[in-house]
């Protein structure tokens, strides 16, 4: 079975031992968590009335959710201070998790304890770095003045005048210098800071200081900052001085730092043991949020697998007074998400399963088909042994970064490489080996009618997926009597054989003739009142829903549909046959090409090129145009979709 | 090419247009008896409705109103930068800025006042889609300090950083010069990066504004506020038309408000003063009638660049001045003639 089936567990324990029971959930992991409040609201989560349970019953009446208990947020916080702290070196490990026995008040203390002992350390990094900081601005401020050949000691000390040094924006410096022979002081341009901002000397008199300043206010004027009263020599000397300083400043920075990362490295295991129990009970808390509690006891409820039961109930057996019970959808389960199985073949191919939609769980999954039929159709249309191989290497590559659709191409690809030897060809080269099967271009009408053929063999497989989906929900009216169904299946199968036996190279059986068409006329007829045909097998009444006219109408056209549709869908298919030997025709037009040139350079230029677009542009088509024949022809016959997808706690909660 | 490459967001323009109030409207609207009124005929008979619907009528305040009818600017002016690309769209966004530029003037005024920012929230409009300023930690703020540091990462820093306090009476003025600046020579930088050729029209028309807000400046700078050569300067506007650096520089000079009449005698803009006693009370609304026939103009004649897309939202800014001026104009309850003659729309 490729859709695995799951069940509901439904839990009630008491509460003194709920952190170790979520505990042992989460390590489970292969679980889908259900809000319990939810499940009791909907009458789902019903416990067996005996004495023994009065207690957890009793509960019922005086539940509260664990959404508005539960927080998670001081965990995340502290996990995340220890995360910065060790720059990402620290991770969650499982297996520490599950051995430790991560009591969180020790837990927290140590956090505590070790952040206290770090902040000495941090204190004097901090410090050090805003003195770097104020140097490296003393030294941008003396930097604008490094051509003065002034003591600073003089300037700051003039008796009359005050000097600034200050940018202003380059708007503002366009109207400065429109007034510069008319303010009160005496401007000089020093240079261009990045910021589109420039940077100006100012001198005013002191008597003009009042002016001057509202002038300068006027113009948004920034005085820059770091000139000290320390620094009395000349401007080059002063930046010297300060280089000199914050290079010995570096290097003590340099040592605390090594030595914060040995202290670091010491605690790491204390730190390990407190980000992973921090970690754990960030995670429990955020389990406990789908839990309902009462005084006493807890309330879970969450979807495992039904292989999974014997397991849980053997964790459950650890916990006196622990009430498990199990429940599927038949026994009033509600719903259940899909969890689907696949070997390794199939599944990556479940990722464009997905893209159409999640199996409802009692559907078949369609995974296997459409990886088979996937894989035949693209190396189908898309034969060649050198570009195969090239596409099952970058599939290789992109699978090996975690990309599930590189794994996809990967299968592809090899098809592609089979194919490839199937019609002897080697990026597009047909001398280089010969052809196991075919050349497709020699052959034009067997590709063709071939590619009808397994199109043929595809739809039959669909109409049987099909009728075990809707029988599987006791469809019969669509199962049975559908255009989808048994009916159509058998229409479908009819009219092909009056084909085949008409015009195709059997020889005529005159006497089948007339019972196919009967069984034709009668399919058509079936389809035509299924509706009312069912009701009345079933014995539902009304047997019309919608009024026998309306019914009439739609189905007429429905049957219209239907009729077209077996024959378009039918010759959809051959265009597998015409990919190929599009494949085949467009590296012939660049060999074409390549061999007109008479240029050897210039040649291979093109035919690499045509590689290149063959590999890109027409493996990006035909992979399209498989997948629509999937999605399209295939998929609307048989698929709904509409399951939702199972997640493992993993994926549910996804904290750090 | 070029006509081709705007003809799409020219006739969104055009339709767009066709649904602007017109001057039945704009008698309705002056005839309303009072606030509740205007606000009833503007919620069921104009496009406005969709924005003052939320309101509560029995409970209207006169700038509630008046800062709503900005969201439907905001939102056309979103509407079209989704047709342009680069440059244009850029140049579009500065009128976003504008909006945004008041925004802020009020909460700087609310806390120069010591007031609760919180309580201005139905007064700031802002396009929520393209503002990078944190409204709502703004409005947080409670002093002067954290509501700069939460600007830090924008403009308006540079500007408000050098004001280590705010004081009405002070720092108020300045502040919000600075920022009028601001926008003026954005606005100016982003012009000069459209195409020129392409756009030779508007920016005809958005040099002669800075023309006039230059010459109105400079004018009241002398007659009212006394000021010195220097600030007049300081805070005029660059990359005027007619008005080039030389003759602003001129105007400056001027000894009194009659030398720099004579000095413009021979401009376009001589109109600002053409009158005897009315000048002063009617100066702003001449100065905007003229940019409303400039901008009909541009509207109707410009074919290529941007030109009919900004004298749209030029044209809408017009809109919602007269309307708030009708709104105001129920205040002092004041006649229909009278009202009209504050509006920029001439209304027969």
């Amino acid at each position: 079975m490729a859709i695995e089936n799951l069940i509901m567990m439904n839990v009630v324990g008491k509460i003194n031992y709920v952190d170790k029971f979520t505990k042992d959930i989460f390590l489970f992991n292969d679980i889908q968590i259900v809000d319990a409040m939810h499940e009791i609201d909907s009458g789902r989560f019903i416990l067996p009335i005996r004495e023994e349970n009065i207690g957890e019953l009793l509960g019922f009446s005086k539940l509260v959710s664990g959404e508005s208990m539960m927080d998670e947020k001081n965990f995340v916080k502290s996990v995340k201070k220890l995360d910065e702290l060790y720059k990402g070196s620290l991770k969650l490990d499982m297996g520490l998790v599950e051995k430790g026995n991560n009591d969180l008040g020790t837990a927290l203390t140590k956090a505590k304890e070790f952040e206290h002992n770090l902040k000495v350390e941090y204190d004097d990094i901090r410090k050090i770095k805003e003195k770097i900081e104020k140097l490296k601005k003393s030294r941008k401020a003396y930097g604008y003045l490094s051509e003065l050949e002034v003591e600073m000691g003089e300037l700051n000390q003039l008796e009359n005048f005050s000097i600034s040094l200050g940018s202003v924006s380059r708007d503002n410096a366009a109207r400065l210098k429109s007034i510069y022979n008319s303010v009160t002081s005496i401007v000089f341009h020093v240079s261009n800071q990045e910021d589109n901002e420039e940077v100006f000397i100012i001198i005013s008199p002191n008597d003009l200081e009042i002016e001057s300043q509202r002038i300068l206010k006027a113009l948004n004027f920034k005085p820059i900052e770091g000139f000290m009263k320390e620094y009395t020599k000349v401007p080059k000397e002063i930046i010297a001085d300060i280089d000199a300083e914050l290079n010995d400043i570096n290097t003590t920075y340099d040592e605390l730092e090594k030595k914060l990362d040995l202290h670091l490295e010491e605690y790491r295991e204390e730190a390990l043991l407190s980000y992973n129990t921090l970690s754990l009970y960030g995670n429990l808390n955020v389990i406990k949020k789908s839990m309902a509690f009462s005084e006493e006891n807890f309330y879970f409820s969450g979807w495992i697998s039904k292989k999974d039961q014997k397991r849980m109930e053997a964790i459950a057996a650890k916990y006196p007074d622990l009430i498990v019970m199990f429940s599927n959808s038949s026994s009033g389960g509600g719903k259940p998400p899909t969890k689907m199985k696949n070997n390794w073949l199939f599944r990556p191919f479940e990722a464009l399963v997905k893209m159409y939609g999640v199996p409802s769980y009692n559907e078949l999954d369609p995974t296997p088909f459409l990886s088979i039929t996937y894989m035949f159709c693209f190396g189908f249309m898309f034969g060649d042994v050198g570009q195969g191989l090239l596409l099952a290497l970058a599939g290789y590559l992109l699978g090996k970064k975690g990309l599930e659709l590189g794994k996809v191409l990967m299968r592809l690809g090899i098809c592609s490489t089979f194919f490839g030897f199937m019609y002897g060809s080697v990026f597009g080269f047909e001398e280089v080996i010969h052809a196991v099967w075919l050349r497709p271009f020699d052959e034009v009408n067997t590709v063709l009618s071939m590619a009808i053929l397994i199109g043929i063999g595809m739809l039959f497989v669909a109409y049987i997926y099909s009728i075990i989906n809707k029988l599987k929900k006791k469809d019969i009216k669509e199962g049975v009597f559908g255009k989808n169904g048994i009916c159509g299946f058998t229409l479908y199968a009819s009219l092909l054989a009056l084909f085949g036996l008409n015009y195709g190279q059997f020889e005529i059986v005159q006497w089948l003739n007339p019972i196919l068409i009967t069984v034709c006329i009668a399919m058509v007829l079936i389809v035509l009142v299924r509706e009312p045909f069912a009701n009345y097998i079933l014995k539902n009444k009304p047997y019309y829903e919608e009024g026998a006219s309306s019914y009439y109408v739609e189905s007429g056209f429905e049957l219209f549909e239907m009729l077209l549709g077996m024959l378009s869908n039918t010759l959809s298919f051959i265009r597998i046959g015409a990919f190929a030997l599009t494949h085949v025709g467009l590296f012939m037009a660049f060999q074409t090409l390549a061999i007109m040139v008479q240029n050897g350079v210039i040649s291979i230029g093109i035919l690499i090129f045509a590689n290149v677009l063959i590999i890109v542009l027409e493996g990006l088509i035909v992979s399209i145009q498989a997948l629509r024949l999937q999605f399209y022809e295939l998929f609307s016959k048989y698929y709904s979709g509409d399951g939702i997808e199972f997640k493992p706690l993993n994926l549910q909660i996804n904290l750090f | 090419m070029s006509k081709s490459k705007h003809a799409c967001i020219s006739t969104k323009v055009l339709s767009m247009s066709s649904k602007k109030i017109n001057d039945d409207d704009y008698k309705a609207l002056i005839k309303a008896k009072n606030l509740k009124e205007v606000f009833q005929y503007l919620r069921d008979n104009t496009y406005y409705g969709d924005f003052l619907n939320g309101l509560d009528q029995e409970n209207l305040h006169r700038t509630v109103i008046e800062a709503h009818l900005n969201d439907l600017k905001i939102l056309k002016a979103e509407k079209l930068m989704h047709y342009l690309f680069g440059e244009e769209k850029a140049f579009l966004q500065i009128y976003l800025v504008r909006m945004e530029i008041e925004s802020l003037r009020i909460l700087i005024r609310g806390i120069a006042r010591n007031d609760d920012l919180e309580s201005l929230r139905e007064l700031i409009i802002y396009s929520h889609k393209y503002s990078k300023i944190p409204f709502d930690r703004l409005m947080k703020a409670k002093d002067w300090e954290t509501f700069k540091k939460i600007l830090i990462n924008t403009d308006y820093y540079r500007i408000l950083e050098i004001h280590k306090e705010i004081k009405v009476d002070q720092d108020l003025v300045v502040i919000e010069k600075s920022l009028d600046r601001f926008y003026y020579d954005s606005l100016r930088n982003r012009l000069l990066k459209l195409n020129q050729k392409q756009n030779c029209d508007l920016i005809k028309v958005q040099r002669r504004n800075i023309d006039l807000l230059n010459l109105v400046w400079v004018y009241r700078g002398k007659k009212f506020y006394n000021l010195s050569r220097e600030e007049l300067i300081a805070y005029s506007l660059r990359g005027g038309l007619e008005l080039t650096d030389k003759r602003l520089m001129a105007l400056v000079n001027a000894k009194d408000f009659l030398e720099l009449k004579e000095m413009i005698k021979d401009s376009d803009y001589f109109f600002l003063f053409n009158h005897t006693k009315t000048i002063d009370l009617y100066m702003e609304r001449r100065r905007e009638r003229y940019l409303y026939y400039t901008y009909l103009k541009l509207f109707g004649e410009s074919n290529s660049g941007l030109g009919r897309v900004i004298a749209y939202i030029r044209l809408l800014d017009f809109e919602i001045e007269d309307i708030t001026s009708i709104i105001e104009s129920k205040r002092y309850r004041m006649g229909e003639n009278e009202t009209k003659n504050y509006l920029i729309r001439p209304i027969e």
